[in-house]
């Protein structure tokens, strides 16, 4: 859920969860012990294990096969350690660097908005008040699960 | 999604929580009667047996939680984790526990007087602060799981702290009746006194976490927790009428029988305290309220 004051961040013992400046909280999967702390703290149960590992079809793909050492370091992810959403922190990192902008421009832009079948899903930067984002929050009455837990989460559910 | 148990920690915890709790609450007690009766072969053997269980507990908690990465444990104890995280500095502190509490009590095997010396002395007592912290970190490790409201909730830090003092008054209380001497009646006096202090003190907690109602999910994790607390209070309240009954001067002759009873009642206690408490952790609900 990137939350401003995330609860998975503080407990994690190996300083494993990293929260980067613009919001996006990863896992460093080569410092992460695999304890599940995270799994017990976080209220929106966005952590998750994997014993082993698994693909998406029966067998692993090509993508699933490629070696770890030659990935980028958020995308050595193995069984035994934590994982969770990153918001295709990648995408958005080359995007930036291109020129584009995340939310705008679907190359810059977390997969899931951009496959979306329904369009339900939207990306942008709560921080500018003129963002999409930020509009629709405030025409729609966005809303944030447990906010009363002061986690602060940066995911807005549009009720209508 | 509902509110669901948490299915995250299981028995290797529960078990490092129980041993752990004992190992850390027989120590300032084993420390106690060493220095204030004359049962102080029993009482090494209570201070030898303080750290050995928080091995056995940490042992355990490895097991749980440190399988899947082994070679990576020790960043557990490295920066930024002992900053924030309970784990991390659970770990220091149980390591510096089991450094400070045998730096104690081995010596005194070839040493004459160790105990007793200065440098004994100051070991012993970071020691029995470092067992206390541990006694009340079982309580904040799972304080600090803000997913689960039963855990988070702050009466939690303060029974896990009634309860490795009280589970390590059992333990000693059923040690000293391999060591039974003239004494006894001073020895009980002491254990007697303290254990009843413990019981109250974990009896107030237990009655502060049941009356608690915050939310839903908590009054969930109440519910399981009704049946087995009952038993706990159970195993609480006769200790503590046996132990008043033994400082009793009607109570002198059955010291034995009430030594041994209190003690397995406590342990048992204990260990339906940390298991129904683990397992009755539910997360919050993440049903999406409907649009008004």
């Amino acid at each position: 859920m990137h939350c401003k004051n995330p609860a998975c961040k503080e407990v994690c013992p190996t300083g494993a969860t990293t929260k980067r400046e613009d919001g996006i909280v990863f896992i460093d999967y080569e410092k992460c012990i695999g304890c599940r702390y995270c799994e017990v703290a976080c209220p929106y149960r966005a952590r998750k294990i994997y014993k082993k590992e698994a693909y998406y079809y029966v067998k692993p793909t090509i993508y699933e096969e490629f070696p770890l050492e030659l990935r980028a370091p958020h995308q050595r992810h193995t069984a035994g350690v934590s994982s969770k959403c990153t918001f295709c922190m990648h995408r958005i990192d080359k995007g930036i660097k291109k020129g584009l902008k995340p939310g705008i421009d679907p190359e810059a832009t977390p997969a899931c908005v951009n496959a979306c079948i329904a369009k339900a899903r939207y990306f942008g930067d709560l921080d500018d008040p003129n963002s999409e984002v930020s509009r629709l929050i405030k025409e729609r009455r966005g809303f944030r699960l447990l906010e009363e837990l002061g986690t602060d989460p940066s995911v807005y559910y549009l009720p209508r | 999604m509902a509110i669901e148990r948490q299915t995250v920690w299981g028995n290797l915890v529960i078990i490092d929580t129980f041993l752990g709790g004992i190992g850390a609450g027989i120590f300032p007690v084993s420390v106690i009667l060493y220095f204030l009766t004359e049962m102080r072969e029993t009482a090494i053997i209570g201070m030898l047996l303080g750290p050995i269980l928080v091995i056995a507990g940490l042992i355990c908690l490895l097991l749980e939680v440190g399988s899947r990465s082994p070679l990576k444990i020790y960043r557990v104890l490295l920066f930024p984790g002992l900053l924030t995280s309970w784990m991390s500095r659970g770990a220091l502190i149980q390591i510096l526990y089991i450094i400070f509490g045998l730096g104690y009590v081995v010596p005194a095997f070839w040493l004459d007087r160790w105990l007793e010396s200065v440098g004994g002395l100051v070991t012993a007592i970071i020691a029995c602060i470092l067992a206390l912290i541990i006694a009340a970190y079982h309580g904040l490790l799972l304080s600090q799981a803000r997913a689960i409201p039963l855990w988070s909730c702050s009466v939690l830090p303060l029974l896990s702290f009634f309860t490795a003092l009280s589970t390590g008054l059992g333990l000693m209380l059923l040690i000293s009746l391999a060591y039974i001497n003239a004494n006894i009646e001073k020895v009980f006096s002491i254990l007697g006194i303290a254990g009843g202090a413990f019981i109250v003190g974990e009896l107030i907690s237990i009655w502060s976490l049941l009356s608690l109602r915050p939310n839903l999910t908590y009054s969930e994790s109440i519910k399981r927790l009704m049946k087995p607390m009952s038993v706990v209070i159970a195993c609480l309240i006769l200790p503590l009428i046996l132990l008043v009954y033994g400082l009793s001067p009607y109570g002198i002759t059955h010291l034995v029988w009430i030594s041994a009873f209190s003690g397995i009642l406590l342990l048992v206690g204990g260990f339906i305290i940390r298991y129904s408490i683990i397992r009755a952790g539910h997360y919050y609900s993440l049903q999406i309220p409907l649009p008004r």
